[in-house]
């Protein structure tokens, strides 16, 4: 017995190059699992911070109006015992000298430590920092790329324009990391010194935990707020942070599904290669009286040490790859959304396990197949690779006719009823297996229908070169087939990318028509409202044509609440509505008509998909005159949230909920006026005051698309990786296959084959073996992609995206499948090219 | 040459994975790089602030409020508590002033000001063997924490928060109520000062180390009558019991020959008052700035020759939570006195773990006099003894 794994393991030492090749092929199907999986794990923990450091740890907010609340209401709250775990915060605006507004926050660094740990540069964890806030007049902290942008630095002076007049503040520290862009943060006493309000804070932020104990300390705590001060859950705005980085998340996982698929075809790819080139080993071990078992247990065995060693440098590769993908993951949610402060992979042991099962686990079965094929032959015929290829061609029909299952089951799984993703998930993993089993059959087609348009006498290097794939078919597919599965996951990734971002291109071309937009500035936007004369003032500017008001708030309806945007505006502009279903003109009059019954809204599509709200439908509300019913008149496309939400007539709004105040306006501009001009005068009626900002709605178009770019950049790394990968397969495969055949090149070559011809022969079947591979991946691709854009978008984010196919993206596809065939034949080429026949043939 | 393929392999799989991710930029250091609260508040700086240089006649009831030109201040209670029943507690409230820089803030927001306050509770369950603690923090903002002086028309109070020892008698210090915690960890007490104030050192002017500034102002009332309530998670006990309050007041730190101290405050069964402190030295050995007095009961007060008050250490306690080894127990012979009394901890375990950590416990003493057996209880603190401990401000005496 122990000679047998002897000689199995001596015949990967005396064949380096083959037993490299293996290893190599098992660790990059592991590296690629782990690395995916680590980078995923540690962007979910990211994204978890990075939602602590936007919403702190507080769970409750005390808030009152647009007045604020008095620090006596502190002090007595504070003096009964009442706040716990609180911290005042007050905010208010400051210009900076280009005349944009920023949020000045003022915060107590000793009582918000626990509310901020990752604003390290302001907690009690340094204390020199926050001891310099609270006592040096007027210091300030800029996140770093503002400072970078204003040219200030540490210990430099900055120009503000705060109510109290222009002051210089002092910049004492610009944090990189805990800092929100946009915000500058200062001493909650300094805060009510440049703001001019001594005696007054905007809200207190608590932490209130979780169960009997916390209701009780908020049921005291609301019976002691006076009228018009409320304690609200900061639930809903971590709710809204994670939905943001849904998609992002979303994408992640399908990527880490990708890449263990092209993890277990590349080991199946080695493994299964490994075996079958020593069938004639096997055979002769049979002939001296190996049993079959003891052939059996020695392959097993050899596939678990291969497997091993494998999955262990697999296991390293893919920490390395992980870090620097972790670094990209973190750099993206930093450019993006907040400053993140882990760069380090979070080590679960899960990635792991799945890395080390991966490795062994298919690495076994790959082996086993193959093993018990040729356990099973007599030993003279294992010996011959013929009879292996007639038999594994008698295999293809049922192959194929496996593939057709599998499609068809992924097909019964999208009829799955109830819109899960799972199912849908599922039929994506069904597709690819079915694409992988119907290659063996396409290949052999291909090589027929190929050989078939060749003159009958002629190209007789070239009918050589293509028998020669079909002659190795058991392995020739497997090749083929993972690079066609890899290319084709390429494709799928690009193309829903390519596809998603074109759809939010034309959604934001159709409904950001206006040409300035006036909104809140900063964070903790909730309920801030306009002052009610600003829209006529603005209005009367030169140059503005007309305004739209809008009003925005959370309405409860009997399945939750949802926001809901009051629209003031022009006929003209009823556009911006980006219609799916309902006539625009029927809907416009239905919408402007507030003394119509039923009253009339537009519902976006995530909300229509998530309750089967058609056009025409009623859909009730809790309006200020309590639960009352309105029509649906039509139902528009909106991917800035995954929530839904319902758009309303400001004159209908007014006449239910009797709130006139206004969250934004939106300036639309004469033909000819200038731009920078309207802008500039409508940032002077602003003033340092009003915590509003006007900015072009181009920048906000501008922005949203760099949101967009940055959260897919990591995808399109992943999606490289995945494609770098499976070529380096495919190259050890295909080389390790060519380099097996000197035999039968030396055959050819004694036959009178030129070595010219030898490297055609050897190119032409990699070349063949590679484009046949990007073609077959294009419909594949295209299908993993529709199968992505329409259906799982669909069903995790409630959008009907618009599929569009990128010429690039092909390009991409057949150019690597190509390059990677070239590739794999070069150095067999070359080498055999050269070789002498009569040393071939002499064989070992 | 098969050799070198697979080399070449590996090459072409290190080059591509170098060419596609660049380096990650050095990681961002984060978490602790802070120090102790002490370190922070710039321990040994104490430019701007009031200086204690020599004695000055204290003057009451306005000195028992704060003088927040100082740098640090604090009241301090300490006592031992029964039940009816006879179950003993040891209770501790400290109200701690810090000035996080000197002079006055700018302006006149609410929350301008550098004031900061800091208050610990602590109980110690004798029958339970439970020590328990709270810790709050906060600046003065728009009066959430401070202290005042008793003036002609309103009483004493020092708070953070609703934590507070109010007196109840416009003009005096005493009566004053303690009233801090929650169900879980809370007291609830009045107090009687049976003794006037003991003005310690030089009529108040207490000497820590040779150069000039190292020194406090300091008194204390070395015995309360004490009555009230202690709530222990979610119980409440009615306790009766003697308490001991200091008040005390610097710019100064500890010499920095200097680690930390040993304070000693034990109330006798036969009605005297014992204090005693040394502060220790880097190399071990007590510095000569080392005081004992003793009350009798009438309030009279005897300062004892420190070179004739000898303590021993009689044993040890590693505290399982800091890993700091605390001495627990000891022999103070006070041969003025011709005294030797046992002192040892109640409960072993009195750790305090806050911003800065120290040992404050309650004690039992029982010992030798020239007129039979001795016994009593009091209140020991030991500060400097961590590996870390910065021996700043909150070792410098009290």
């Amino acid at each position: 017995m122990r000679y047998v794994l002897l000689a199995g393991l001596r015949y990967l030492l005396r064949h380096p190059t083959l037993a490299v090749l293996s290893l190599l092929g098992v660790a990059l199907g592991v590296a690629v699992v782990v690395a995916v999986d680590l980078a995923n794990a540690s962007a979910t923990r990211a994204f978890h911070l990075t939602m602590e450091g936007v919403v702190g740890r507080a769970t409750h907010q005390i808030v009152a109006g647009p007045g604020g609340i008095p620090d006596r209401l502190y002090r007595e709250l504070a003096g009964r015992g009442l706040l716990p775990v609180a911290t005042p915060v007050l905010e208010g605006t400051a210009g900076l000298p280009d005349g944009e507004n920023v949020r000045l926050v003022g915060i107590d660094p000793i009582s918000a430590a626990p509310f901020r740990p990752r604003l390290q540069a302001v907690s009690v964890n340094d204390l020199r920092a926050a001891v310099r806030l609270m006592t040096e007049p007027d210091g300030v902290l800029i996140d770093e790329q503002d400072a970078a942008a204003l040219g200030a630095r540490p210990g430099s002076r900055l120009r503000l324009t705060v109510s109290s007049g222009a002051v210089a503040v002092h910049v004492l520290a610009t944090p990189a990391h805990g800092a929100t862009p946009g915000v500058v943060i200062t001493d909650i006493g300094t805060a009510q010194q440049l703001l001019h309000e001594p005696h007054r804070i905007s809200e207190i932020d608590l932490i209130v935990p979780a169960g009997p104990a916390g209701r009780v300390v908020l049921a005291r705590l609301s019976s002691a707020l006076p009228p018009g001060v409320v304690i609200r859950a900061v639930g809903t705005r971590a709710r809204t942070m994670h939905e943001a980085t849904r998609a992002f998340r979303v994408n992640l996982g399908a990527l880490s599904l990708l890449a263990l698929l092209i993890g277990v075809f590349l080991i199946y790819n080695t493994m299964t290669f490994s075996v079958v080139r020593r069938r004639e080993l096997f055979g002769i071990l049979r002939g001296v009286g190996v049993s079959r078992a003891q052939l059996f247990l020695a392959v097993t065995l050899e596939a678990l040490i291969i497997g091993a060693v494998a999955t262990a440098v697999g296991i390293a590769l893919g920490v390395g790859l992980a870090q620097h993908l972790v670094h990209l993951v973190t750099r993206t949610i930093n450019d993006v959304y907040f400053a993140v402060q882990v760069r380090t992979l979070v080590p679960g042991p899960g990635p792991f396990a799945k890395g080390a099962a991966l490795g062994l686990g298919a690495t076994v079965l790959a082996a086993l197949a193959p093993a018990v094929e040729a356990a099973y032959v007599r030993p003279r015929a294992a010996m011959l690779r013929s009879g292996l290829e007639r038999r594994g061609r008698a295999f293809i029909p049922w192959l194929a006719l496996a593939g057709i299952g599998a499609a068809l089951a992924g097909g019964g799984l999208l009829l799955v009823p109830g819109g899960a993703v799972a199912p849908a998930y599922a039929a994506l993993v069904c597709l690819v297996a079915a694409v992988a089993l119907w290659i063996p059959g396409l290949t052999l087609i291909a090589v027929r229908g190929v050989t078939r348009l060749l003159p009958p006498s002629r190209a007789v290097v070239v009918r050589i070169a293509l028998r020669g794939i079909t002659a190795g078919l058991s392995r020739t597919s497997v090749a083929i087939a993972a690079l066609a599965v890899a290319l084709a996951a390429t494709v799928a990734v690009g193309t829903m990318i390519g596809s998603v971002r074109h759809g939010v291109e034309q959604w934001l071309d159709q409904a950001l028509q206006a040409d300035i937009f006036v909104g809140p500035a900063g964070s903790r936007t909730e309920g801030r409202t306009l002052p009610p004369d600003l829209p006529a003032r603005v209005e009367r500017v030169p140059g503005v044509a007309r305004v739209t008001r809008g009003r925005h708030v959370g309405v409860d309806t009997p399945f939750g609440v949802v926001p809901l945007v009051a629209y003031g505006m022009h006929r003209r502009d009823f556009g911006t509505f980006p219609l799916i279903a309902g006539r625009s003109g029927q809907a416009w009059r239905a919408f402007a008509d507030a003394g119509r019954t039923p009253p009339a809204v537009l519902i976006s599509e995530s909300l229509a998909r998530l309750h089967d709200l058609h056009p025409g439908d009623a859909i009730r509300l809790y309006t200020g005159r309590g639960l009352r019913e309105f029509e649906i008149a039509g139902v528009f496309r909106y991917f800035g949230s995954t929530r839904g939400r319902i758009a309303i007539s400001r004159q209908t709004y007014l006449r239910y909920w009797q709130d006139p105040r206004l969250s934004w306006i939106a300036v639309f501009l004469s033909p000819g006026a200038s731009p920078p001009r309207v802008l500039r005068s409508i940032r002077r009626l602003l003033g340092p005051r009003i915590p509003f900002t006007a900015r072009p709605t181009r920048s906000v178009r501008e922005y949203t698309m760099a949101v967009f770019d940055q959260t897919f950049a990591v995808t399109a790394v992943l999606r490289l990786l995945t494609l770098i990968i499976s070529i380096m397969g495919m190259i050890s495969a295909l080389m390790a296959l060519e380099l097996e055949r000197a035999r039968t090149f030396g055959v050819f070559r004694a036959l009178g084959m030129t070595p010219r011809q030898t490297v055609a022969v050897v190119l032409g079947q990699t070349a063949f073996m590679g484009g046949l591979a990007g073609v077959l991946s294009l419909p594949a691709g295209l299908a993993f992609a529709a199968l992505i854009v329409r259906v799982v978008n669909e069903r995790v984010f409630g959008w009907l995206m618009p599929f569009r196919l990128d010429a690039g993206v092909v390009w991409q596809a057949l150019a690597a499948a190509v390059a990677a065939a070239l590739l794999a034949g070069v150095y067999p080429a070359w080498r055999l090219g050269r070789m002498r026949a009569a040393r071939a043939l002499r064989e070992e | 040459m098969r050799r070198l393929v697979a080399i070449l392999a590996l090459l072409i799989a290190g080059a591509l994975a170098a060419w596609l991710w660049p380096r990650a930029q050095g990681s961002a250091g984060n978490g602790d790089a802070g120090g102790s609260l002490v370190d922070a508040l710039g321990a040994g700086q104490s430019a701007g602030y009031r200086v204690v240089t020599g004695p000055r006649r204290l003057v009451f009831p306005r000195d028992d409020g704060p003088h927040p030109g100082y740098r640090d201040e604090w009241w301090y209670f300490t006592g031992n508590l029964e039940t009816a029943a006879g179950r003993h507690f040891g209770f501790e409230l400290t109200f701690f002033r810090v000035a996080l820089a000197p002079g006055k803030a700018r302006g006149t927001a609410d929350w301008s000001g550098h004031q900061v306050y800091m208050a610990h509770l602590a109980i110690t369950d004798v029958r339970d063997d439970r020590f328990r603690y709270r810790e709050r923090v906060s600046r003065t903002g728009p009066g959430i924490a401070g202290a005042r002086a008793p003036t002609a028309k309103r009483p004493f109070r020092v708070w953070l928060h609703d934590w507070s020892a109010t007196g109840k008698r416009p003009g005096r210090l005493f009566p004053l109520t303690l009233s801090a915690g929650s169900d879980a960890l809370g007291v609830q007490l009045n107090l009687h000062s049976e003794k006037p104030p003991v003005l310690q050192g030089d009529h108040g002017y207490s000497r820590k180390g040779p150069a000039p500034g190292e020194a406090s102002y300091y008194y204390s009332f070395t015995r309360l009558a004490t009555r009230g309530r202690l709530r222990i998670g979610g119980r409440t006990f009615r306790v009766t019991g003697t308490s001991w309050m200091d008040h005390e007041w610097s710019s100064s730190v500890l010499d920095h020959s200097q680690v930390g101290w040993d304070w000693f405050a034990l109330h006798l069964d036969d009605g005297r008052d014992l204090m005693f402190y040394r502060l220790r030295r880097r190399d071990g050995q007590p510095s000569r700035y080392t005081y004992a007095i003793v009350v009798d009961p009438r309030g009279r007060v005897r300062h004892l020759d420190a070179a004739r008050v000898h303590l021993e250490v009689t044993g040890h306690w590693q505290s399982p939570h800091s890993g700091t080894d605390y001495p627990s127990g000891w022999r103070l012979t006070l041969r003025p006195l011709g005294l030797t009394l046992r002192v040892r901890p109640m409960i072993r375990d009195q750790e305090l773990r806050g911003i800065v950590n120290y040992w404050e416990g309650a004690v039992d003493v029982s010992g030798q006099g020239r007129h039979g057996t001795v016994r009593g209880q009091g209140y020991v603190e030991l500060t400097g003894y961590g590996r870390n401990t910065d021996a700043g401000a909150g070792g410098s005496g009290r």
